[in-house]
């Protein structure tokens, strides 16, 4: 399934969720960023990681591939 | 004001202020009156710290007159991009929220620089709080382009490009999240180096993204980036991230011949779109590498198409992580159009943002294959030339196609971010309207001498990057 757009009043609600506020004339801007953001993503939705991929690790040589 | 000292490299003037023939006090002299004769144009700082300057280059002059020398930049001005702290100075990441910050330490690099014997001269200005590719900061004002002011010096190290450019300072410091040392470098016709992630301490660097963050050096020269690099290189205690692996004598191998490496050229997305110009300019340089006997083949990286989503999930998240309570306590004191890109981050989901951290390990895993046929790659640093003011969220037109302005300035650069790997911009021509080109060498994991060497190598070889802006700087 392809990923939607949200709507002003959606995104509206989805930062109040963090507490942050916007005004009316800034939800067209953030919806088209929000627009290519999710278009962008929806090919790491089609994504196949595989069953085993090793876990996530956040260390300076880890970063630069162990190499 | 003397010209020809002001055009020296950070070596050559080293070297001059170590072997006494020039005081480390006339250098610092003559940067201070090249900023004031150009900056109320340029713009490429924020803070100039001219008496505390003269202090300490008195105190350099002193020191080697009693024959002791603090370290490699004695006595050499230098500039810190102003998202560094610096102790009892105003640091203000190029905000209207820390206007009035002084922070009560020094970044680790800064300690560094200061050990090393380097002279402060200031701090520069950037895209508020480097989010942004441009330096026009509606706070401190714009940053201008010293080939043409009418163009920005790209960003978000902006201030620190276009004082290298310029000859208000032999090295400045930047940080590149997603291309902000090698933009600033590539448009404003200076050298810099984006090192491995871990390489240099990031301790006392506001953050953008903490897994993309870098802190790197801008000069003239790939060899003045080796000097510098040998200063700032190194494990810190203090930053969690820094790498353990002992740091190379990054010096003593430049100028080894480059014959016998094997350069890798990316092919798309990398030159389409492209400017015909650059695209021209990068040839001839990547034929100048040849030309010294490096074997130069065809390569395609892994996971292109994916690039843009990953790098924006991972740094717009964490940037709107960082900036969470200010957006929610200060909105109107940011750029409104830094707030919109930080609002979007507070959209992205979770999900997300994990998924695109798991890809780019499938991306580092996928590297390892190409790094094991090439030593380098070579490509555009950017696919276009300096853009005008005024045109930083606008869509432009590149070669034959057109892109988003951040997307064209950090298409060629960001890949490196996200691979945590060393990347270099060298100054390889100039467009028609005389604005800088630049060439992007990047290297495997730690191997920041190869970079170095093959950047010099270049170097020896050519003189784009003796060529200085016009002492005018009308707009």
């Amino acid at each position: 399934m392809e990923r939607p757009v949200p709507s002003h009043e959606e995104l509206k609600a989805q930062l109040a969720l963090l507490g942050v506020s916007i005004s009316d004339d800034a939800l067209p801007g953030l919806q088209r960023r929000v627009a290519f953001y999710q278009d962008a993503m929806n090919r790491l939705d089609d994504m196949d990681f595989g069953l085993t991929e090793p876990a996530l690790v956040y260390d300076p040589d880890a970063a630069s591939g162990g190499a | 004001m003397n010209e020809e000292r002001v055009g020296l490299s950070l070596t050559q003037i080293a070297r001059r202020i170590q072997s006494q023939e020039v005081s480390a006090t006339h250098a610092l002299e003559d940067v201070l009156e090249h900023i004031a004769h150009a900056d109320d144009t340029i713009n490429a700082f924020v803070t100039v710290l001219r008496d505390q300057a003269l202090q300490e280059a008195e105190a350099a002059d002193h020191m080697l007159r009693a024959g002791h020398l603090l370290g490699p930049l004695h006595g050499v001005p230098v500039a810190i991009k102003d998202i560094l702290t610096t102790d009892g100075i105003t640091t203000t990441a190029g905000s209207k929220i820390l206007a009035d910050w002084k922070p009560d330490f020094d970044a680790t690099v800064v300690r560094k620089l200061r050990q090393a014997g380097a002279v402060i001269i200031g701090k520069t200005n950037l895209h508020e709080f480097a989010f942004g590719v441009t330096t026009e900061n509606p706070h401190h004002g714009n940053t201008r382009n010293p080939w043409n002011p009418d163009h920005v010096p790209g960003g978000s190290s902006g201030g620190s490009g276009a004082a290298v450019a310029m000859g208000m300072g032999y090295m400045a410091i930047g940080s590149d999240t997603g291309g902000s040392i090698r933009i600033p470098a590539t448009l404003c016709g200076v050298t810099g180096i984006k090192p491995t992630y871990g390489r240099v301490s990031r301790y006392g660097c506001l953050p953008l993204s903490w897994s993309l963050d870098h802190v790197g050096p801008l000069a003239r020269t790939a060899e003045d980036c080796a000097y510098a690099l040998q200063v700032l290189a190194g494990h810190d205690p203090l930053d969690p991230t820094s790498s353990n692996r002992p740091v190379p004598d990054y010096v003593a191998n430049l100028n080894d011949p480059i014959d016998g490496l094997t350069i890798g050229i990316p092919g798309e997305p990398f030159w389409d779109p492209i400017d015909p110009e650059v695209d021209a300019a990068v040839r001839a340089g990547i034929d100048v590498l040849k030309s010294q006997g490096a074997r130069v083949i065809d390569v395609e990286l892994p996971l292109t198409d994916d690039l843009v989503a990953m790098q924006t999930a991972i740094l717009f998240t964490d940037a709107a992580a960082y900036h969470h309570q200010w957006m929610r306590e200060r909105p109107e004191d940011y750029d409104s159009r830094v707030l919109a890109g930080l609002r979007q981050g507070a959209t992205i989901p979770a999900v997300d943002y994990v998924n695109a951290q798991r890809l780019r390990s499938v991306l580092r895993e996928k590297m390892h294959d190409v790094w094991r046929r090439v030593d380098l790659l070579a490509l555009p640093t950017s696919p276009v030339t300096a853009p005008k003011i005024g045109q930083a969220y606008e869509t432009v037109a590149v070669g034959n196609g057109e892109l988003q302005l951040t997307r064209a300035l950090t298409r060629n650069m960001s890949p490196f971010n996200l691979l945590g790997t060393p990347a270099m911009s060298v100054p390889c021509g100039f467009s028609s309207d005389e604005l800088p080109i630049g060439l992007q060498i990047a290297g495997r994991p730690f191997d920041e001498a190869t970079v170095l060497r093959a950047g010099h190598a270049y170097q020896k070889e050519t003189d784009w990057h003796t060529w200085r802006p016009p002492a005018d700087t009308t707009p």
